[in-house]
């Protein structure tokens, strides 16, 4: 399936680069720098030291946030889904919450919270964690009830439903919240750095003032790598510890 | 001397009345089939016996011991559908309820181990559950049963879902397995070929509310053979059986 789909895929990047390339030599850089130009202010990026500094900000300050809506939100998620109180309570407020964007909160945090990590770690955070919830409550409520019982008859003791049905059956959902959680923090923590003008936020700002949309490309560029390879790598992880479920869902 | 005794036991869903004051005895090593038309109750007597189902009113007592209400102790159960835990491996499902009851690890593999072969899946200790066929799936499920060593075998039409050529194969692999080690068997069923291909004794059940229409003792002798299906005998007792159900199920 992988070695079919992969020239198709190619064909595809190749047919859209060049289509981008003839609309930018059409256009001129100032409006849509050709693949070419944004090759080029790509080399000239990763060399800066200002650039690695940049990109080491966004992604510790956003590591703090992500890896805090993670801890808290798989635990509300897995008791909302499993406790029906818990869940009238805070289940409000997930589906009012879940539609907040970043960039729409910003400002309100910025007056409560100044400009530093905490605001940023905290921007992460309401953005991520809303999303972990309720991808989690649903997986937590989809547990079958008959495995469940399967471990009941076998004198198993709430605990150990807990331990041995409940938890080995959220495990392959978790891990996949965790890795779309990741992308939805990672461009929060963008938003949060653009109104603010640091770290790589600050950089995409001042390339979009730029003459040429080049190094602007460029950043995008750098910016869907990160992405992409995170989430390869979390993919990766998950189809190690839930060899079963990666079995299942590759036939 | 392991004994079931059960007594005047009575349940009913939403005001309609599923058992009405049942009871039954099973002798050590005994094999008893409950037969019956679906959705009779049969299965939900099995259930209160197990324990998963509270029952209104009455008492099950196993050797002597009150267990009315409680899963677990001196029971194993085998479910319809298999229902195997699709993040164990074979050989880690069997263990399962070895597990619950504080087994170490590389005992109650051995013995996983040891019910896995006699269920004639050596070599399939690492395949998971999905890998597997419905038939090979149940053999795991009849293992897992008999992995706690228990001394009363619930059997919830275990062999249902399965196709007939399977299912004769399963009936002489069940047989055989029995054979070799006798326990008190509970299997409910609604083929009457198979309960009495199996079973010492058959209860017949009516439509429900259930009670028992008529209790019958098998009178072929063991070890059973798959000629005995075509014997004079076997096809009398057939059919007095399904007449017995017709005119329940038209009364």
């Amino acid at each position: 399936m992988i070695g079919r789909s992969l020239p198709v895929n190619i064909l595809g990047i190749v047919l859209l680069l060049g289509l981008w390339q003839l609309a930018g030599q059409h256009l001129g850089d100032a409006l849509l720098a050709t693949p070419v130009q944004a090759a080029g202010a790509l080399g000239t990026i990763l060399v800066d030291p200002a650039f690695w500094a940049a990109l080491w900000r966004m992604m510790w300050m956003m590591m703090i946030g992500y890896v805090l809506a993670l801890v808290v939100g798989v635990p509300l998620g897995i008791a909302m889904g499993r406790n029906a109180v818990v869940n009238a309570i805070v289940k409000p407020w997930a589906a009012m919450c879940i539609v907040i964007s970043a960039a729409a909160i910003v400002p309100l945090f910025i007056i409560l919270m100044g400009r530093g990590l905490v605001f940023s770690t905290a921007i992460v955070f309401v953005v991520t964690v809303w999303y972990v919830v309720v991808s989690v409550t649903e997986a937590a409520r989809a547990v079958s009830l008959r495995l469940v019982n399967v471990a009941r008859s076998f004198g198993a003791s709430d605990v150990q439903r807990f331990r041995y049905v409940i938890l080995p059956a959220l495990h392959p959902y978790v891990m996949i919240a965790a890795r779309v959680g990741f992308v939805h923090a990672l461009r929060a923590m963008v938003t949060a750095e653009m109104f603010i003008s640091a770290g790589y936020g600050g950089l995409l700002n001042d390339a979009g003032l730029d003459l040429s949309t080049a190094p602007l490309f460029a950043l995008i560029v750098i910016l869907m790598v990160v992405s992409v390879s995170a989430t390869a790598l979390m993919r990766w992880v998950a189809h190690r510890a839930a060899p079963w479920y990666a079995s299942r869902t590759r036939e | 001397m392991a004994h079931l005794s059960v007594k005047n036991v009575s349940k009913a869903f939403g005001g309609a009345p599923v058992l009405v004051d049942q009871s039954l005895e099973v002798e050590e090593g005994e094999f008893v089939a409950l037969l019956g038309p679906s959705g009779c109750g049969k299965s939900t007597l099995l259930q209160i016996i197990n324990g998963l189902v509270p029952a209104d009113s009455g008492t099950i007592l196993l050797d002597g011991k009150d267990i009315t209400g409680k899963t677990g102790t001196g029971r194993g159960m085998v479910f319809q559908g298999a229902d195997l835990f699709p993040w164990r491996t074979a050989l880690e499902n069997v263990a399962f309820g070895l597990e619950v009851m504080g087994v170490g690890k590389a005992e109650r593999l051995e013995q996983a181990r040891h019910y896995l072969h006699l269920v004639g899946l050596g070599g399939f200790e690492h395949a998971w559950p999905h890998q597997l066929s419905g038939g090979m799936q149940q053999r795991v499920g009849i293992a897992r049963a008999f992995c706690i060593r228990p001394s009363l075998l619930l059997m919830d039409e275990p062999f249902g879902a399965l196709d007939v050529q399977t299912r004769d194969i399963l009936q002489d692999e069940l047989v055989r397995i029995w054979e070799a080690e006798r326990k008190m068997v509970l299997f409910v069923t609604h083929g009457i070929e198979e309960a009495l291909y199996l079973a010492d004794r058959i209860l017949v059940f009516s439509k429900r509310p259930a009670h028992v229409l008529r209790e019958i003792v098998v009178p072929f002798a063991r070890p059973r053979q798959e000629s005995m299906k075509l014997d004079p005998a076997f096809l009398d007792l057939r059919r007095e059986i399904s007449d017995l159900l017709r005119h329940d199920i038209h009364a």
